[in-house]
């Protein structure tokens, strides 16, 4: 019972928070970064998936790599860091479930979650965005210590 | 001659019996290779290969028709080629 506790508060205190949130949002950061200068490569990534109709590829393609840096900036920096934290989420649940699409159908392709060039889509992606999920919810749910907009907000309070 | 235009892990897994898998990324390069000698000016080439999300066979149809007059695209996907009973390689 004590440890279950002390895993409870460990798992919700505002320093772990912090540390799930500045992971998150780095790995965020990292992924956009390729996918960014490479708009192309990334759009036939997402076209290997064969779910999107191929008048939405390329837009995605542009589109998704933006969304990706600014949710991963604004929780790295804890800004907005529930709306943060809840689209990234959402597009993790989004990703975890077109994997699992994915790996049902049998589609013989690489991630390209970071890359153009990377190891086969395997469960271990799945398990391993589900585990990425599983942070941004923490981050959602519990405070975070050390939130650029919280410290703004309390010196702007201050100086009134 | 009939030509797979989709990515070779796509080919890999099943194509058309006797197709060439010569992928618009890799065109260039295998196009000297594996059709470039043989393929006479006037001989058809049929092109297949396409996903709901990318339409493979135009963009090579596009660029054979730089080198071939005789170019036609087959549309439909394996699926479609498959639900006809029609026989497919590994």
């Amino acid at each position: 019972m004590k440890a279950v506790q002390v895993l409870k508060r460990c798992l919700s205190h505002p320093w772990m928070g912090l540390l799930l949130r500045v992971y998150v949002g780095g790995v965020f950061v990292y992924a956009s970064m390729y996918k960014i200068n490479y708009p192309g490569e990334f759009a036939e990534t997402i076209a290997s998936y064969q779910l999107l109709p191929y008048w939405a590829v390329n837009l995605t393609a542009l589109i998704m790599p933006w969304l990706e840096l600014a949710s991963g900036v604004l929780l790295v920096l804890g800004v907005r860091t529930k709306s943060a934290a809840a689209l990234v989420g959402g597009m993790l649940l989004l990703f975890s479930l077109v994997i699992l699409v994915t790996l049902l159908r049998g589609i013989p392709i690489g991630c390209g979650c970071f890359t153009s060039v990377e190891e086969p889509l395997g469960w271990g992606t799945l398990w391993r965005d589900l585990l990425w999920l599983a942070m941004a919810l923490q981050v959602y749910f519990f405070p975070s210590a050390l939130q650029l907009e919280d410290q703004v907000l309390r010196s702007l309070s201050e100086a009134e | 001659v009939l030509v797979d235009a989709r990515p070779a892990e796509l080919f890999a897994q099943k194509h058309l019996p006797a197709a060439i898998n010569l992928p618009a990324a890799l065109f260039d390069i295998l196009y000297p290779l594996k059709l470039g000698r043989e393929l006479k000016p006037d001989q058809a080439v049929l092109v297949y290969g396409r996903t709901i999300s990318r339409r493979y066979d135009e963009d090579v149809a596009q660029m054979l028709l730089q080198r071939h007059e005789n170019i036609k695209v087959i549309e439909g996907d394996m699926k479609t080629w498959e639900a006809k009973g029609l026989p497919a390689a590994p």
